[in-house]
């Protein structure tokens, strides 16, 4: 039985190909159009995961939405009943979108796919289940609570559920307008990143700042039960108009204006980002706690998803305070993988489809869902190019090559196998590095993603050294989970004196070592962990293993193959030009490797860049 | 394509616009007249032990999505949403999503530019 799932028309628009259950392939539309978010109607990606089963639209014995237009629509109206007379900018912004696209996806998606499958029907499942079903159907577990957190589907924009064998249920939810992902959108827009992408720097910030604003969050915006509930004080918001994210009484709260993107990042948005990462984690703490105690105390797993499950600080929050034995989260764990989610419950519960489970090793293929490139296809592409290559056909002397270039400081951009599905890249398309460099965090960011020199870099580790660098006692194969660096390997460091003498000047800060992997250690010694194993990803794995063998070292950093605002690469073509764009030393394609210094130059501008809107 | 198609699309796109422009006033007087300050559930209640919703029904966890005409429409707002849309706020939605009904040479793209700083997700309906 073949099920598409897909989801469009938000953000992360994806399709996701299930056969019997077994995922066949999953990709983000943003990887084939090279739109950062793209939120079309994903033609491509449902165009490749038909190809990869080598069916047609009309041979699907299903096709589900992610989301119920006619639940979004009533909340519209209830929206616009909200806002009375001053509805106007919130009309402008959606009106068209929601009568001439959203209602009618069913003929949107019958025009893209010929049929919608074999009844040429369309299911639509909620928004919420869709996230629940990613969460806990691919999940290695029989039993387990589950908790979905984002911005907003329907109405939910929080639930408590449970799931066992094949069905799901929501227990509860807390809905629109009090919404956790739009507080720390909020947050997000109001220090001057933007919503969505720019989440992600908000918590990269929140280790330079103190949280002294966590109190005043929690008097006057957000009201927090002890069971995880919370409403938002809607007066200091304005989304609920369309207009911005916040308003003016707002920004007093926090000593005026929000920050200009793209200004200087002074403390006020380094303590305010610590102080909404600190309340984001409170509440999922108390969270968690209260779906143990719906769920069952006896329950021992929790899967998560939701925009607010990518908040991998909060995730090793949750699993150091082992409420729940075992935690696992949706590595698509925004509205990319709805389409996975929503497909899920189509086959496990509509129709009763058997699941099997072994409570230790997931269904999620380690992620690697997406198109992959053959190595004649490959070759093939070099030539016609007249590229400057070396193959090498031993993968042992594949893996030691680039463990010497590493070695020698080179940052290596690395394609091989499929391409992940999420928004983390996990070997197949990385950028990597020598953790052990200190100057390696600005280098990166600076003159080859071109992006903040504050964000910090994740390490890959292989698995079974994973707890001699890092406090962490489980696999965190996905890179959703931040754990502190072993303290025997951290060096002094006071960041408090380091910003001061700086001047808020957050450069100096990231180049001086914190630890003996300075490069994927953060100013508060936590790292972004991804863990690593022969069994997910055998040339990743071998790859770091010849590095340790050569080094000591059992640790690399890796950071998604592309530039700041710029989808991470699918294809060759796309590797290749980004690899020429930056300044990366070494490109291995496959089994190929391309030295900088060999390739021909492109031209020199920096108009390419006006290529991707930043993020 | 050529001059006389440029015009055409032009000219349907106006109408497109105009039927928007439309619905868009009846709409907003109709929000000025059944305008509800307390429709969401407010803020903090110290007399409330919780601010979580049971949630008991499963019937739109998945169901089939399918209309062609506006009865077919209406009955699946009058089955799913019941109170929530009154006739009158009905019908002007019911005439706004047929007046848009895409068509096959529509282009299938979703780029309405987003307002400042919201995320895509509230109100790209």
């Amino acid at each position: 039985m073949y099920i598409l799932g897909v989801s469009a028309l938000y953000h992360d628009a994806a399709a996701a190909l299930i056969k019997d259950g077994e995922i066949i392939a999953a990709a983000q539309e943003e990887r084939f159009t090279r739109i950062k978010h793209d939120s079309s109607i994903p033609k491509y990606a449902i165009a490749y995961c038909l190809q990869e089963s080598r069916i047609n639209g009309h041979e699907l014995d299903a096709v589900v939405y992610y989301d119920n237009p006619l639940l979004t629509m009533g909340r519209f109206v209830q929206n616009i009943q909200y806002v009375g007379n001053d509805c106007r900018s919130l009309l402008d912004f959606s009106l068209e979108s929601l009568v001439s696209k959203k209602m009618w996806i069913h003929q949107i998606l019958k025009q893209s796919l010929g049929q919608l499958g074999k009844e040429d029907k369309l299911f639509v499942a909620e928004h919420h289940i869709s996230h629940a079903a990613s969460a806990f159907f691919p999940s290695p577990y029989r039993k387990a609570a589950i908790i979905t957190v984002d911005g907003v589907g329907e109405y939910a924009t929080t639930t408590i559920g449970y799931g066992e064998n094949n069905h799901i249920k929501i227990l509860k939810e807390i809905d629109y307008p009090h919404s956790l992902g739009l507080l720390y959108s909020a947050f997000t827009y109001f220090c001057g990143f933007k919503v969505n992408s720019g989440d992600y720097k908000l918590m990269g910030l929140a280790p330079y700042g103190k949280p002294i604003y966590v109190q005043l969050i929690k008097e006057k915006l957000i009201s927090i039960k002890l069971d995880g509930s919370f409403r938002l004080n809607i007066e200091y918001f304005d989304y609920q108009y369309g207009r911005a994210m916040v308003n003016e009484k707002f920004a007093q709260l926090f000593g005026g204006k929000k920050r200009e993107p793209e200004s200087i990042i002074t403390q006020r948005e380094m303590d305010i980002a610590a102080s909404v990462q600190k309340v984001i984690e409170d509440v999922m703490i108390l969270l968690a706690q209260h779906a143990k105690k719906v769920v069952s105390e006896d329950i021992e797993n929790l899967v998560i998803a939701g925009g607010v499950a990518l908040n991998c600080v909060a995730n090793g929050v949750l699993c150091r305070k082992k409420i729940f034995k075992n935690i696992w989260v949706q590595p698509a764990a925004g509205d990319a993988g709805g389409a996975l989610g929503a497909a899920m419950f189509y086959y496990y519960q509509y129709c009763d489809g058997e699941r099997i489970v072994d409570e230790v090793n997931d269904k999620q293929n380690a992620s690697y869902l997406g198109p992959e490139y053959s190595n004649e296809y490959i070759e093939a592409y070099l030539k016609d190019k007249g590229y400057s290559y070396y193959k090498h056909d031993g993968y042992e002397k594949l893996y030691q090559k680039i463990a010497e270039l590493l070695d020698q400081g080179k940052v290596i951009g690395l394609f091989e196998g499929r391409m992940e599905y999420g928004p983390r890249a996990l070997g197949n398309r990385s950028i990597i590095g020598d953790p052990r460099s200190s100057e390696m965090q600005s280098k990166l960011n600076l003159k080859i993603k071109y992006r903040e020199s504050f964000r910090p870099f994740a390490p890959s580790v292989l698995e079974e050294r994973a707890k001699e660098y890092f406090e962490i006692d489980y696999k965190s194969p996905y890179m959703l989970f931040c754990a502190d660096v072993q303290e025997t390997r951290r060096k002094g460091f006071c960041l408090e004196k380091e910003i001061e003498s700086t001047n808020e000047n957050l450069l100096p800060v990231v180049s001086k070592a914190r630890s003996d992997i300075p490069a994927v250690t953060h100013v508060d010694y936590s790292a972004r962990i991804q863990t690593v194993n022969e069994r997910d990803n055998p040339i990743y794995y071998g790859i770091i293993k010849a590095f340790e063998r050569l080094t000591g070292c059992g640790v690399i950093i890796n950071t998604s193959f592309n530039v700041r605002g710029e989808p991470i690469v699918c294809t060759p073509q796309d590797a290749y030009q980004c690899f020429m764009r930056t300044e990366m030393d070494v490109l291995v394609l496959g089994n190929y490797i391309l030295y900088k210094e060999e390739q021909i130059p492109m031209e020199k501008s920096d108009n390419w860049r006006n290529e991707y809107e930043l993020d | 394509m050529n001059l006389t198609s440029v015009e055409e699309s032009r000219k349907l796109e106006n109408q497109k616009n105009m039927v928007i422009d439309n619905e868009r006033m009846r709409i907003q007087q109709w929000a000025v007249l059944n305008a509800n300050k307390n429709i969401f559930q407010e803020y903090a209640d110290e007399s409330e032990e919780t601010y979580w919703k049971s949630r008991e029904k499963e019937d739109t966890y998945i169901m089939m999505y399918d209309f062609e005409t506006v009865p077919e429409f209406e009955k699946l707002c009058t089955t799913f949403l019941p109170g929530i849309l009154d006739k009158e706020i009905q019908r002007v939605i019911s005439v706004a999503v047929f007046k848009n009904r895409p068509q096959h040479t529509d282009v299938i793209k979703h780029t309405k530019k987003n307002a400042e700083g919201l995320p895509m997700y509230i109100y790209a309906f």
